[in-house]
């Protein structure tokens, strides 16, 4: 069978139906990893209609392929090759429109509680990396659907961690990247109340959703897994930042599980999912925040916010150092030292440095 | 599963709508509808689709809304309400066009209690879809009401700007900015189509959509100036109506950057914003109040720097035409920004220029009755105050600016042209008397205007407002000095009037204000009437003051009268409280003055507007209280205080007294009986009248006055005529008349007299004596107590005992007012007025006989040349001889009559005078008329019968020694010369009263 007459039996067929077997004949191709380039052509042409050149896919389309994909991923199959096939379909690169499909396909996954799909994304996510453009994209687009524009917060969300633990938790790396950081904007962001409320329900129900990234990725054969990414250090750093911004209880009740979560590495061994540099980004933000606050003539041991963030930080940093679950503790050390002096920070640190 | 069954439902609804895009009918089922809106909860990936579906939804309920198949068969308009005015097929497709109504109630639900999130969402795709789909089904070009009016009817239509307007309400303030954004984007792209929305939702935001629409609109014209800026224009205008602060707000910033440009664009500002009020009067009406209130004169200034430079811009140089009656379209400030300008003209020749054509417009508008906004504000309270004001400037153009507005606003609303001539004329000219100009145009009119309204109300208004201020005293204080109005109005009417009549009037008909003046006269005269009133008052109770004090006096020298001591210390009081109302005295003094300047004034207004003349119809009322009045005035303006102005003030009130007498018979009755009455009893003291003493200043008790015991003693017919008494019992004789040391004013009196001949004399027949014997027969009726015995005959002089007591009265009153020999000297010299006086002579004649009689025949009495007895016999002969009664030679007896003594007299008084008198009964037959309609007696031709002269003839020679000359005169001449001198005599006659005028002028 030559390529040319596959494509053209494709072209016969209207769409969706040509989606439907340009999928099925896809598997075929990814899996014997040949024709590459066949691959991509069909995707482009028959899947994502982006070689008529008088006419975009219209929304309807896209929402028949939505449907189509959804239906191919719940359909039994391997897991690599879902993987593999997810991967094809939407890569780094994403034109706006794949981008876009991508966000509704996967917000339709999570109304729909489609598992295999979801399963695929966090797969999509993990490999073109959870704070890369894409997937904030798709982050986004999770919030705006369930949290900005819900009434209330859907019970979808809520069990996402049931339906699919590894997308759960890179959504919620890349969602903690987006709000309190400022390295976006220069100004610190709360996040939405709802997503506030709906991740600290995840993590007090299921303390080890936050290692789910470690689980080993299914990968078509030949693929490279990347590393992964906790949203321990994202979400540590909304803890000790919130007091800044806002006073809400729930950000109490986040910090008691994450240090759950941290006392739970401790089990789990080897890893070290705590990067100095995510955390030094937090002792960033404190120092800019004392800053001001001494322009401002007040002294940050008398500042009661301050006060707060360091006495999360340092339970946090505490608990982290005694599980042995950061990376170049020594240099981070260093940098804390560089903080106004803080009674309970000063407390932890002494007891490190004698070690 | 629950989740599988909603993927199931997309799916379904993707094929629904995809495929269903030809059947609005399935896809507007409700169901499908419910569906769609349970996605935006329950799927939120597809919002997109969702909103999409409802753009479709609205879609159709618009198509349908435009489609022929809705129209309504009777008024061809779209049926709004289908199922209750639709027919049957139209109801069943009702369901489709109001399909939108339950997408809209859901989506203002979420946007009233949903998450904030979805209030911009949904105003962005409203707004969009709106604008997509007015443009699209949009069949002609409306105007915005008429656009908002049409699509507002469409339910779809409808509840999308509902929904945008909710949402509006739920925006944050960057939310908003957005939204404007979209908004303006669609603007831009469908200018034509989206100006109706723009100004519906731009109340919303309505400055920063006014000052988009602004910014928007200069940059279209900056790129080229002759683009069409309906729509901007058009959406300011519409939005002018309810968010008029903003449009001006907007107009301030603007004109602050276009008055000091920085910018190239600022150039392009004020031409721009000029441009635009050629779409719309109301934004014309907005710059107007805001240059209005901004404007100062050093803007004057920046305004002549900088127009040059918008100059540059062809279209601004072009548009002068238009912006002249640009002026016409305000309805505010209008005549604020013409004064403006006239009060510029002078330094700028641009605003003569604008001034000219816009006036010229609005005078050509008015001509051709169109209506016009200008109108309304010329019609408002202020603007007319403003006028006012104006019009008093000295700055020539700026008066005549604001008279030709009045008379242009005047011919629609006459009350005001009422109004300002009422104001015009009460202000005072005498500082600056050029503007009494403005005046006299507005009373010009307005020339070739139809039932332009006529002067008389304005007059009558004014005179009204005069009439209350002058009834009512307690005005407001003023500056002491300041003349009233009533001064200033009756002033300028006057200066009008003189002008009028000398031909300085060109503006005017002819006649015009003489014919609007006379019209006003009743309230000219109720207003003379009122001040004359006060005068009059005034004058009495000056008059009362002085003759109290003068007989206080004269008791204080009269030694016998002791009792008056009493009365004479109650006096003290009044003379100290004098001393301290002297002030209160003086400003009375004041206002005396004033209010005789005012009747002055009015006076002569009357005499100018010849007021009472014949031409002129007066009821009845108003003619006899215009004679009063004019009499009054006459004796008023006697007070005056020096000669010459009693004599002027004399010469008015002769010109009124003989228009009105010559006019109406009636008048010519009231004017000599009410002069007469009042010489004698009102205001004879001004002629010198002997004050009487008031029976109670003598002090006699009610039971002692002899009338009273008479009527206790007799009843008897004749009882009460037949007593003398020359005293009072218990008291002796009555005290001794004053003598008369006010000298009867000869000046007064020859005034007087001149009144009398003013009201008698008939300028068509110079020889009627109509009206002297009216004076005669007035003063018998006045002078003559008794109405008995009143004829003209002489009876047996035996008789006069019956009538003594009357006699005697008269001969007393002739006492009291020696004007009474003056008025008696003025009818003789007009024969045969004095025949009607007849009993007034007899009585004189038959007292003095009665006294000369009484004189000791035994005790000789050397007369006193100023006896009163002699002088009153001396005077009844001239008079009597004045009159033709007596022929010569008996005319002569007053010269040579003191050369006799007291019997002689007697006897002379009886048998010549009395007899013959009584034999030629003083009456009009005696005398013949002639052609012209001269009363004469040819005393020549008849002969005095000898038993009337002989006793003279006597007498006269018994004393030939003195009396040679005049006997020779009396009888030997006249029998030489009887023929000669009766054609002399004939010859003259008109000559004849004249020369007697002096001789009546009695000491």
């Amino acid at each position: 069978m030559s390529s040319g007459d596959g494509k053209i039996s494709l072209r016969k067929l209207d769409y969706p139906m040509c989606a439907v077997e340009a999928l099925s004949r896809l598997e075929g191709l990814i899996a014997s990893r040949m024709k590459q380039n066949l691959a991509m052509q069909m995707i482009s042409e028959f899947i994502f209609l982006e070689r008529s050149k008088d006419s975009q896919m219209n929304i309807y389309q896209e929402f028949q392929l939505i449907l189509t994909l959804i239906e191919y991923f719940s359909r039994p199959g391997r897991d690599a090759t879902r993987n593999a096939i997810f991967l094809s379909l939407f890569g780094s690169h994403l034109t706006p429109q794949r981008s876009r499909l991508l966000s509704r396909l996967i917000s339709t996954a999570v109304s729909g509680s489609v598992a295999p799909l979801l399963s695929s994304a966090g797969t999509w996510m993990q490999q073109v990396g959870c704070k890369t453009a894409p997937s904030l994209e798709v982050a986004q687009n999770i919030v705006s659907d369930f949290i900005s524009f819900s009434r209330k917060t859907a019970e979808q969300l809520k069990q996402l961690p049931m339906v699919g633990p590894h997308f759960a938790a890179n959504f919620m790396v890349a969602v903690a990247d987006l709000y309190l950081n400022e390295m976006r904007g220069g100004v610190l962001t709360p996040p939405p109340d709802a997503l506030l409320d709906a991740i600290t329900e995840w993590t007090t129900e299921n303390p080890l959703l936050c290692q789910a990234p470690q689980q080993p990725l299914v990968l078509p054969p030949g693929a490279i897994a990347m590393p992964f990414a906790t949203p321990l250090a994202g979400l540590l750093r909304w803890v000790v930042l919130a007091p800044l911004v806002s006073n809400r209880q729930a950000y109490s009740q986040l910090h008691l599980s994450l240090l759950h979560a941290l006392l739970q590495l401790v089990n789990s061994g080897d890893a070290t999912p705590l990067h100095a540099q995510d955390l030094k980004q937090i002792v960033t933000s404190l120092q800019k925040y004392c800053s001001r606050l001494t322009e401002a003539n007040v002294v940050p041991d008398d500042d009661p916010a301050y006060i707060k963030c360091m006495e999360r930080f340092a339970q946090a940093v505490q608990i982290a150092l005694a599980s042995n679950c950061i990376t170049n503790q020594i240099q981070l050390l260093c940098v804390l030292e560089t903080l106004p002096p803080h009674t309970l920070m000063k407390i932890v640190l002494g007891t490190h440095k004698k070690l | 599963m629950l989740q599988q069954n909603i993927l199931d439902q997309l799916k379904q609804f993707i094929e629904t709508v995809s495929k269903g895009h030809s059947n609005p009918q399935l896809l507007t089922k409700p169901s499908l509808i419910k569906v769609a809106l349970s996605f935006l909860d329950e799927l939120p990936a597809t919002r997109d689709i969702v909103f999409d579906y409802f753009g479709i939804l609205a879609e159709i309920g618009v198509q349908l809304y435009v489609s022929p198949e809705m129209m309504d068969q009777k008024t061809g308009l779209p049926v709004s309400q289908i199922k209750q005015g639709g027919n049957r097929q139209q109801q069943m497709r009702a369901e489709e066009y109001e399909s939108f109504n339950m997408v809209k109630t859901s989506l203002q639900n979420l946007v009233f209690k949903g998450p904030p999130a979805w209030s911009p969402l949904i105003a962005n795709w409203s707004l969009e879809l709106v604008a997509k789909l007015s443009d699209k089904y949009t069949q002609r070009r409306m105007t915005i009401p008429a656009s908002c009016n049409y699509w507002l009817e469409c339910s779809a239509m409808h509840g999308l700007l509902t929904l945008i307007n909710s949402c509006f309400r739920k925006l944050s303030n960057a939310e908003a900015e957005t939204c404007v954004e979209t908004m303006l984007n669609a603007f831009h792209r469908y200018p034509m189509t989206f100006d109706w929305i723009v100004a519906r939702l731009g109340g919303c935001f309505p400055y920063k959509i006014i000052m988009q629409i602004l910014q928007c609109g200069i940059k279209r014209f900056a790129d080229d100036y002759r683009c069409h800026l309906d729509s901007e224009a058009g959406i300011l205008d519409y939005m002018t109506s309810c968010h008029e602060q903003q449009l001006r707000s907007a107009f301030r910033e603007m004109l602050k950057d276009g008055l000091a440009p920085k910018k190239q664009l600022d150039v392009a500002i004020v031409p721009f914003l000029l441009i635009t009020t050629n779409y719309s009067d109301a934004i014309l009406q907005s710059l107007v109040n805001v240059f209005i209130e901004i404007y100062t004169d050093e803007m004057c200034e920046t305004i002549v720097q900088k127009a040059p430079l918008w100059l540059s811009n062809k279209m601004f140089a072009d548009m002068q035409p238009s912006l002249n009656n640009a002026v016409l379209r305000l309805n505010q400030h209008g005549a604020k920004l013409l004064l403006m300008v006239a009060k510029m003209a002078e330094k700028y020749v641009w605003c003569q220029d604008f001034l000219d054509t816009s006036m010229q417009e609005l005078e050509q508008w008015v001509l051709n009755m169109r209506n016009f906004p200008l109108l309304a504000d010329l019609a408002s309270v202020e603007t007319k105050y403003m006028l006012w004001k104006s019009c008093l400037s000295p700055n020539l153009l700026e008066q005549q600016t604001a008279v030709r507005l009045l008379l242009v606003v005047s011919s629609q609303h006459p009350h005001i042209y009422y109004q300002t001539i009422s104001q015009l004329l009460r202000k005072s000219y005498a500082q600056n008397p050029s503007t009494i100009g403005a005046l006299m145009r507005l009373l010009g009119g307005q020339s070739g205007v139809l039932n332009f309204p006529s002067i008389t109300q304005g007059f009558k208004m004014v005179l009204e407002d005069i009439t209350l201020q002058e009834q009512v005293n307690n005005r407001l204080p003023v500056e002491p000095g300041t003349p009233t109005e009533a001064y200033n109005t009756f002033y300028n009417l006057n200066l009008l009037t003189k002008m009028q009549k000398k031909n300085h009037f060109p503006h005017m008909k002819p006649l015009l204000l003489t014919e609007s003046l006379n019209e006003c006269l009743p309230k000219i005269i109720q207003i003379l009437d009122c001040t004359i009133q006060k005068l009059v008052l005034r004058m009495d109770r000056v008059a009362a003051e002085r003759c109290a004090e003068k007989f206080k006096m004269q008791q204080a020298n009269n030694n016998n009268c002791d009792t008056m001591q009493d009365m004479y210390d109650g006096h003290g009081p009044i003379k100290r409280s004098k001393l301290e109302t002297n002030e209160v005295a003086s400003t009375e003094a004041t206002h005396d003055a004033a209010r005789m300047r005012l009747a002055h004034l009015i006076v002569e207004l009357l005499n100018n507007i010849e007021a009472g003349s014949r031409c002129n119809v007066l009821r009845t009322p108003l003619v006899l209280k215009l004679a009063v009045l004019s009499v009054k005035y006459f004796f008023v303006s006697l007070t005056e205080h020096t000669v010459i102005s009693r004599a002027a003030a004399a010469h008015r009130a002769f010109a009124l007294l003989q228009r009105q007498c010559s006019a109406r018979k009636i008048a010519r009755t009231v004017c000599l009986r009410e002069l007469v009455e009042s010489a004698l009893f009102y205001h004879g003291h001004l002629l010198g009248q002997l004050e009487e003493y008031k029976s109670d200043e003598l002090q006699i008790p009610e039971h002692e006055l002899l009338i009273m015991q008479n009527l206790h003693t007799s009843s008897g017919t004749n009882s009460n005529r037949s007593a003398l008494h020359s005293g009072i019992i218990g008291r002796g004789l009555r005290p001794v008349l004053p003598t008369n040391n006010r000298s009867c004013d000869a000046e007064k009196q020859a005034l007087y007299l001149k009144a009398l001949n003013a009201c008698c004399t008939d300028l068509d027949k110079p020889n009627n004596v109509e009206g002297y014997s009216l004076v005669s027969l007035t003063l018998v009726e006045l002078v003559s107590t008794d109405v008995m015995y009143n004829g003209l005959p002489f009876p047996d002089e035996e008789f006069t005992r019956v009538t003594m007591e009357r006699d005697m009265q008269i001969r007393r009153a002739f006492i009291t007012s020696p004007v009474l020999w003056a008025v008696l000297g003025l009818i003789a010299t007009h024969r045969p007025a004095l025949c009607y006086s007849s009993v007034l002579l007899r009585a004189l004649c038959a007292t003095c006989l009665h006294h000369w009689r009484g004189k000791n025949v035994n005790k000789f009495q050397p007369t006193a040349p100023n006896d009163e007895l002699m002088l009153c016999t001396k005077k009844l002969l001239q008079l009597l001889a004045m009159s033709q009664l007596i022929p010569p030679p008996l005319s002569n007896l007053h010269t040579i009559i003191d050369h006799f003594e007291a019997p002689e007299i007697a006897l002379l008084l009886r048998e010549c005078i009395w007899n013959y008198l009584k034999d030629h009964v003083p009456s009009p037959a005696l005398f013949h008329v002639d052609n012209n309609g001269l009363h004469w007696r040819n005393t020549s031709q008849a002969k005095v019968a000898p038993q009337y002269v002989d006793t003279l003839r006597q007498l006269m020679q018994k004393k030939l020694d003195k009396l040679g000359p005049h006997y020779h005169q009396m009888f030997i001449m006249s029998d030489l010369h009887s023929i000669s001198t009766h054609a002399a005599i004939t010859e003259h006659p008109a000559t004849i009263p004249k020369s007697n005028m002096e001789v009546v002028e009695l000491e």
